[in-house]
């Protein structure tokens, strides 16, 4: 969890448009040059978990998503009136009531994923990535950018996500997203699922492949981390 | 010599010898001799100094030649600048191996008689170890006491990594040569090899007489780290003193050359 | 040979800078002085150097390997006709034997060096050496029984994540081939463990022995460790296991060749055996009396003689990229790979064989073992420097 104190600084009083250059780069940057995962490694920890099975995996980037954009907004809309010393807790407080409304939602509504993903939703609350943002970003920033780059972080995080689970679910169980990838043919002739990418382990080193591919192409973001 | 070196004066002998070319040294010196004994690189002056007394940070360390001191002596004793030295012509190219007195400044060929070919004959100014590549025209420089004439190696060699290899000098025993101990070899400039990552460990400090340890020296100078190379005694070393790490390496690497760009950061950076 | 050199130099204009097949030069250069030592001349300073090269280092690794192949290649046919109970000649052994593990061994290289072939090619560096041992190290350490494709996906798993992801030979911290071995362990277990250590293809008109059991000594061990095969047998390595890990004697030999030729570090080998025979006698020490059974009471030569532990030591442990790199911290590593072998064993019956585990974790903490060692040379210079 970052803990680095920004001080907030006023923002500029000049009008920009609701997709002007800054905020769009708010929003796409952390999808890849700045992402949550492979870049700020923050996160990590539920991505090593939840990342079996693409399902669960999209659901969980989804309440990430909805959670950090909703609590970066809420955040920015009231940071002049937070007392300093005690926004840990306002901030945490913000989350937990997101995080609960999304937990409350996956058990009404897909009560089998809200199993899976089982304790991790829950731990939204303490989720690097949200707090992270809050901390840095949002704390210092107007509403509608704050907004856009809990969106973007989100969504950064769950392109890992989604990604590790696909690779994970398709060398581990064959599937992807439940259905039937690899023929039937293969398996008679004595093709077999990888037990490993079912370990908490695989995901562990998908991510490595991946930050590998991802520096590879952007060589800027080696020893960035 | 004392006043010069202001009380804090060493003198490196051969083990068992008595005084320089027979001529016993005053008793005066006793206290400043140290008797060296043991293959090379024991007569090195970077290897002597760690043992006699290792430098630190900041300190200065000078050294003569037994060479350079009988030239200084004969100047104060005759008055007179006589530069002339003995020079030990060497290597298989070499017909006749032997001494020669010659002055700095005389040229190459008229040292060996003729000149060589540059292409077939690498001339070395000093040993195979760490002299400096020169040629046939080129001159005596003042430091060097022994020249040196191989056979260059440009000859690419057929599954030179598989055969038996008896006529190769190594000092692993990879090659069957190592059974005849007291084989003579003739050694060119071949490399032997491809440039690699630090693969082997533990060849340099077989070969390296110091409390030192080689790899992670080099490392923190390949790292440019220079508290590390200080923590691990850049100060004390040379070039001259890697010269047979980087004989040994099967990696290939230039030992000497990155020695020398670290003490070259060490010095800019004070 | 005349004749090859003239095609080489014909056909190196096209690879070198400027040429059209310039992107192709590390996989022709490494073609090139696979066949020729190269012909570069030093540079620098030192004007001679030593003979011995990467590729010579790591061809005499494979030598040192060949005894425990050989022996393996035969046990594997010995094991098989075992089963059938049918007596066979030497001959017809090792000719069972070449048919099923020569496969595995083609198929570990080519995927192996193609998977180096094309990141020298893509990243523009040299072909390094390092898989001529890797190759041969994987079908070493895998049962005969393994599918050809698990082989091909293992060795290109240890080439991807063991090597080109840290940058190559010489970058790793993990023993590749050790890694292909971990990589099957765990993604396909049924493959890896249980009756798959004989090759059991069906014979003509014979049956399975009622008196066969597919079980390693390793197994038995975690039954009744008494009930394991005689001494001689397991150093000798008439046993089930994998190809090249049951002849001790064959390690021992392999051994004798990289001290001998100074490539392997003794340091590491003794101390394996050491760590092991210390700790082995330490539990001996400490067993309860009234539990005869208790895996404590083992002697400790057992534990030298069964399972991948002497292959292990020989040929994994002294590795000498995932080593511990300065001489003191391979005494501290080697030990505390045997005495770790020996505690798993021990205590952790499910689990029998620790050495694979045991070698990959303390690859993990050489450098640990190394930075304490070079802490402690620095605290030792600076006190000398006070003086």
């Amino acid at each position: 969890m970052s803990t680095a104190t920004v001080a907030p600084v006023k923002p500029k009083e000049k009008k920009e448009g609701l997709l002007s250059k800054k905020n769009r780069r708010t929003l796409f940057d952390p999808l890849d040059d700045n992402n949550p995962i492979t870049v700020q490694v923050l996160g990590v920890c539920s991505a090593l978990a939840v990342t079996i099975q693409v399902k669960p995996a999209i659901i969980m980037a989804l309440g990430l998503t909805l959670v950090s954009a909703f609590s970066s907004l809420i955040i920015a809309l009231i940071r002049d009136s937070i007392p300093g010393r005690i926004r840990m807790i306002v901030q945490l407080i913000i989350v937990a009531l997101l995080v609960t409304l999304v937990d409350q939602v996956l058990k009404a509504f897909m009560y089998d994923v809200s199993k899976q993903l089982s304790v991790f939703v829950g731990l939204i609350i303490t989720n690097c990535i949200v707090m992270g943002r809050l901390e840095a970003f949002a704390m210092a920033q107007k509403p509608w950018p704050s907004f856009l780059d809990g969106i973007g972080n989100g969504l950064g995080y769950g392109i890992i996500l989604i990604t590790v689970a696909v690779v994970r679910e398709f060398w581990g169980a064959g599937k992807i997203l439940g259905f039937q990838i690899v023929p039937q043919w293969a398996y008679d002739h004595g093709y077999v699922n990888n037990g490993l990418m079912a370990l908490p382990p695989a995901a562990l080193f998908t991510i490595g492949m991946y930050i590998w591919w991802q520096r590879s192409r952007k060589p800027k973001l080696v020893n960035v981390s | 010599m004392r006043i010069l070196a202001n009380d804090k004066l060493n003198i490196g002998l051969k083990y068992g010898s008595n005084g320089h070319q027979g001529i016993p040294l005053p008793s005066t010196f006793e206290k400043y001799v140290h008797y060296v004994k043991g293959p090379h690189p024991a007569g090195n002056v970077g290897i002597q100094i760690h043992h006699t007394s290792p430098i630190q940070k900041g300190e200065v360390v000078w050294f003569v030649h037994p060479q350079d001191i009988i030239i200084i002596g004969r100047l104060f004793l005759e008055g007179q600048y006589r530069a002339g030295r003995l020079i030990a012509v060497t290597g298989e190219e070499i017909d006749a191996p032997q001494y020669v007195t010659a002055i700095g400044g005389q040229l190459i060929s008229d040292i060996l008689g003729h000149s060589f070919d540059t292409l077939k004959t690498r001339i070395i100014q000093g040993n195979v170890l760490y002299g400096t590549t020169s040629s046939s025209e080129d001159f005596l420089s003042f430091y060097t006491n022994h020249i040196t004439a191989i056979p260059e190696g440009h000859e690419p060699e057929f599954l030179g990594w598989l055969l038996p290899g008896l006529n190769k000098l190594s000092l692993s025993h990879t090659f069957f040569s190592w059974l005849m101990p007291n084989k003579d070899y003739s050694l060119n400039t071949n490399m032997h090899g491809e440039e690699r990552a630090f693969v082997m460990s533990g060849q340099y400090d077989k070969v390296l007489p110091m409390d030192i340890l080689p790899v992670y020296l080099l490392k923190a100078i390949l790292a440019k780290d220079v508290e590390k190379m200080e923590a691990l005694g850049i100060y004390e070393v040379s070039e001259e003193d890697f010269a047979l790490c980087e004989f040994v390496c099967t990696s290939k690497i230039d030992v000497q050359q990155i020695i020398a760009e670290g003490l070259e950061l060490i010095r800019e950076e004070g | 040979m005349k004749i090859l050199r003239n095609l080489i130099d014909k056909i190196k204009p096209n690879f070198v800078k400027g040429g059209k097949l310039e992107k192709w030069y590390p996989a022709f250069e490494a073609m090139e002085t696979f066949l020729f030592s190269p012909g570069e001349v030093t540079t620098n300073k030192v004007h001679v150097r030593d003979a011995v090269d990467l590729k010579r280092t790591m061809i005499t690794v494979v030598i040192a390997m060949i005894p425990t192949l050989l022996f393996g290649i035969w046990n594997v046919g010995y094991q098989h006709y075992l089963a059938y109970g049918m007596e066979m000649t030497h001959m017809d052994y090792f000719l069972f034997g070449l048919q099923k593990v020569v496969p595995i061994i083609v198929v570990s290289y080519s995927v192996g060096l193609g998977v180096e072939f094309i990141f020298a090619v893509v990243k523009g560096h040299a072909v390094s050496e390092g898989y001529l041992v890797t190759g041969l190290l994987i079908p070493l350490v895998l049962p005969v029984t393994i599918p050809l494709w698990m082989v091909a996906l293992a060795a290109i798993f240890c080439t991807l994540m063991g090597k080109e992801i840290f940058g190559g030979t010489g970058m790793n911290f993990m023993n590749p081939a050790l890694l292909a071995r971990a990589f099957l362990f765990f993604a396909f277990p049924a493959f890896m463990s249980g009756d798959i250590w004989t090759d059991l293809s069906p014979e003509s008109g014979q049956v399975i022995l009622d008196a066969y059991s597919g079980a390693t000594n390793l197994v038995a061990y975690d039954v009744n460790y008494q009930h394991i095969q005689s001494v001689s047998d397991m150093f000798f390595g008439f046993e089930q296991g994998s190809i090249g890990e049951t002849s001790v004697l064959a390690c021992l030999i392999g051994a004798f060749i990289l001290v001998i030729t100074g490539i392997g570090s003794w340091k590491i080998m003794v101390s394996v055996f050491a760590g092991a025979a210390l700790m082995g006698l330490f539990f001996n020490g400490i067993a309860p009396v009234d539990d005869p059974t208790n895996y404590m009471h083992t002697p400790f030569y057992y534990h030298w003689l069964m399972g991948g532990f002497a292959f292990g030591a020989v040929y994994m442990a002294t590795d000498p990229v995932t080593a511990a790199h300065t001489e003191k911290g391979k005494w501290v590593y080697g030990l505390l790979i045997g005495g770790l072998i020996v505690i798993i064993r021990a205590f952790n019956p499910a689990y029998p064989e620790a050495v694979m585990m045991v070698i990959l974790l303390m690859n993990v903490h050489a450098p640990l073992i190394d930075h304490i060692v070079v802490q402690n040379h620095i605290k030792k210079r600076l006190r000398r420097a006070a003086q």
